[in-house]
C-alpha cells in the first residue's frame, strides 16, 4: 500500500494505518481487560465473602461462645459416659466375685477402691468351712482380672464359720 | 494445494481485517471502469464483488477533462459495492520501468543511488518523479546489485489519487499495470524471467519480469477495441457484434467444423492489429535478450516464455501466433496463482473474466 502516492496522500495513508493500529490495540486491550475481569470475578466474590466473615465484630464472640458451650456439653457427656463405663466395669467385677462364691461362702461386704496408680478390692464374708474358703481363694486367683489375691493366714485358724477378708489387686 | 509461496505464518496469522487499509482496487483506463473487492481468508485473496462500467475516455495528461463525470460514476459504483478505500492502477504508458546495475557498496544508501539513476532513465525531471525499486539479484562476480526501478510522474499520481478522492474513495495506494500483473500471474519465489503480454481495452502492455520484478515495460495504444474494429470492418458488422463473434465458442458438435472455418476468418481479420502487438513484443524481447547477453553470467536472466493476460488474449490461435513469432512458449496466465487455491475456494469469477481483473487482483496481493 501507499506506493506511488505523493507525500500528501502517503501521509494520509500512514495516519490512517496508525489510527487503525491504535484502534486494534485498544480493542485487544479492552478484550483482555474484560476477560481478566470475567475470570477474576468468582475469586473476588469468594475472597470478599471470607473478608466479610472475618471482619464482622459481632459474629466472632457468638461463634466462640457457641464453641465453648459445645465443648462444655461434650465434656459433660464424656464424663457421664465415663461414669457409666466405670459402673459397668465395677458391676462386672462384683459379678465375677459373686459367681465364684460357691455354696458355703457368704459375701457380706465388697468395697472397690480406685486410685490413680492401682485399684484394689476388699472382700469380706463368712465361709462354712476352711476348705470352702481355700477353694474360694483358688477360684479368685484363677481369675485373670485379679493380679494378686491376699488372704491373711489368721483367717485359716478356725475350721468352721470362718470370717475372712480378702485383699485383691486388680486393674479395672 | 496451497497458494504459491504463502508462508505458514501468513496463513495462520493473517493481518487483521481492521488493519487492511483497503480490500478493493480500481482501474480507470481506456474508457472502462473496473473495480474488484476481495476478502482475505487464511492466506487467500478471494474475490467478493466486481464491476465493469463504461466511463468517458480521457486523454492521458489531460485527466482533468471529464474527471467530474468519471468521479460521479466511480462514486456510484463504490457506494453500491460499499467500497471506501481502494488501490488504483496507473496506466502503463505513465510508468517507466528499467533495470540498473549498481556497485554493491551502494546498498547502504540504495534510495539515493536509485534517485541518481532517474535522470538517465526517465524523461521527467527527477523532482517530479515518484519511484519504487527492488533488488532483483546480486552479481557477485562483478560485485554489483541488479535493481529494478519503476517510476511515475507526480502529475499522474496526483491525477489518479485526486480522482479517487473526488469520488469519496480513500486512495490507499497506486500500482502500475505491469507490476500488478506480475504479482498476480507469476508465482511467488519464481526465479525465472518471463515476458508478460496483456491485451487490454485500448492498449496492450508488454513487460519483462525477472524474479518477480518488472525490469522493463512498454505500452502500445492497440487493444481489444482495435481487434473489434478490424473484425467489424472485415465482416461489415458493429464492433459489439465483432466482439461477440470473437469471443463466442461453439456449443453444438455440428457447429465445431463451421466454427473452425469462422475462427480462421476472424483471426485473419485481426492479423494487422496483432502484428502491431507482435512487433512490440519482438522489440521488448530483443531488448531483454540484449540485456541478458550483456549480463552474460546469469542464465536465469533470459526470457523463458510469454505469459498472456487479459480476456482478449485468450482467443483461439493467439497463443500459437505469439509462440511462433516470438520463438518462445506462449501460455495463458492465471489470475489465481498467488491469490487462492482453486481446489479450496472455487472463485465465482470465471477464468475468462478473471483475466481482465488480473492486474486488479495483483494490486491487492502483498
Amino acid at each position: 500500500m501507499k506506493t506511488f502516492l505523493t507525500e500528501q496522500y502517503a501521509k494520509a495513508v500512514a495516519r490512517e494505518y496508525r489510527g487503525r493500529l491504535v484502534f486494534v490495540a485498544s480493542a485487544l486491550s479492552c478484550i483482555a481487560f474484560l476477560a481478566a475481569i470475567a475470570f477474576a470475578l468468582p475469586t473476588y466474590f469468594l475472597l470478599r465473602a471470607k473478608a466479610d466473615a472475618i471482619s464482622t465484630p459481632a459474629s466472632y464472640p457468638d461463634s466462640l461462645s457457641n464453641v465453648e458451650s459445645s465443648a462444655a456439653l461434650l465434656k459433660e457427656k464424656i464424663s457421664a459416659a465415663e461414669t457409666v463405663a466405670d459402673e459397668e466395669r465395677m458391676a462386672a467385677i462384683v459379678e465375677k466375685i459373686l459367681v465364684r462364691a460357691v455354696d458355703g461362702i457368704s459375701v457380706t461386704n465388697i468395697s472397690l477402691r480406685r486410685d490413680t496408680g492401682a485399684s484394689a478390692i476388699s472382700l469380706a464374708g463368712v465361709a462354712d468351712t476352711r476348705e470352702d474358703l481355700v477353694a474360694f481363694q483358688k477360684s479368685l486367683e484363677s481369675e485373670p482380672l485379679f493380679s494378686k489375691v491376699v488372704l491373711p493366714v489368721s483367717a485359716l485358724a478356725k475350721g468352721k464359720d470362718v470370717h475372712f477378708s480378702f485383699s485383691i489387686d486388680s486393674d479395672f | 494445494m496451497n497458494v504459491s509461496g504463502t508462508s505458514f505464518l501468513s496463513r495462520g496469522f493473517p493481518v487483521p481485517h481492521a488493519l487492511a487499509i483497503s480490500n478493493a482496487s480500481v482501474s480507470l483506463s481506456d474508457g472502462v471502469l473496473r473495480m474488484i473487492e476481495v476478502t482475505h481468508h487464511v492466506g487467500s485473496v478471494i474475490p467478493k464483488a466486481w464491476t465493469t462500467a463504461p466511463i468517458p475516455r480521457t486523454v492521458r495528461g489531460e485527466e482533468k477533462k471529464g474527471s467530474d463525470e468519471i468521479a460521479g460514476i466511480l462514486r456510484a459504483v463504490a457506494s453500491k459495492q460499499g467500497v471506501k478505500s481502494a488501490v488504483a492502477l496507473i496506466h502503463e504508458g505513465d510508468a517507466y520501468a528499467y533495470v540498473v546495475r549498481m556497485p554493491a557498496a551502494a546498498e547502504e544508501d540504495l534510495h539515493a543511488a536509485v534517485e541518481a539513476s532517474l535522470e538517465a532513465n526517465v524523461p521527467i525531471p527527477p523532482t517530479d518523479v515518484i519511484f519504487e525499486y527492488g533488488v532483483v539479484r546480486r552479481d557477485d562476480m562483478r560485485g554489483e546489485l541488479v535493481v529494478a526501478v519503476c517510476a511515475i510522474s507526480r502529475h499522474a499520481s496526483d491525477a489518479c489519487a485526486d480522482l479517487l478522492h473526488a469520488a469519496g474513495i480513500f486512495p490507499a495506494g497506486l500500482e502500475t499495470e505491469a507490476r500488478a500483473l506480475a504479482r498476480a500471474v507469476i508465482a511467488r519465489g519464481d526465479r525465472n524471467t518471463h515476458a508478460l503480454l496483456s491485451v487490454m481495452e485500448r492498449h496492450s502492455v508488454v513487460a519483462v519480469v525477472e524474479r518477480g520484478f518488472v525490469t522493463f515495460s512498454s505500452s502500445i495504444e492497440v487493444g481489444a477495441a482495435d481487434l473489434d474494429q478490424a473484425v467489424a470492418k472485415t465482416f461489415s458488422i458493429s464492433p459489439e457484434e465483432a466482439r461477440a463473434l470473437r469471443r463466442t465458442k461453439p456449443v453444438k458438435k455440428e457447429d465445431v467444423h463451421n466454427n473452425h472455418a469462422r475462427e480462421e476468418d476472424v483471426f485473419e481479420a485481426m492479423i494487422p492489429v496483432l502484428s502491431t502487438i507482435r512487433d512490440e513484443l519482438s522489440k521488448v524481447l530483443s531488448f531483454a535478450r540484449g540485456q541478458a547477453m550483456k549480463d552474460g553470467s546469469d542464465k536465469d536472466a533470459a526470457v523463458r516464455d510469454v505469459i498472456l493476460c487479459g480476456a482478449d488474449a485468450l482467443f483461439p490461435g493467439f497463443s500459437r501466433y505469439i509462440a511462433e513469432t516470438s520463438h518462445l512458449p506462449a501460455i495463458a496466465g492465471s489470475a489465481w496463482v498467488n491469490a487462492l487455491s482453486v481446489e479450496r475456494h472455487l472463485p465465482e469469477l470465471d477464468r475468462e473474466s478473471s483475466m481482465d481483473y488480473a492486474a486488479l487482483i495483483g494490486a491487492l496481493i502483498s
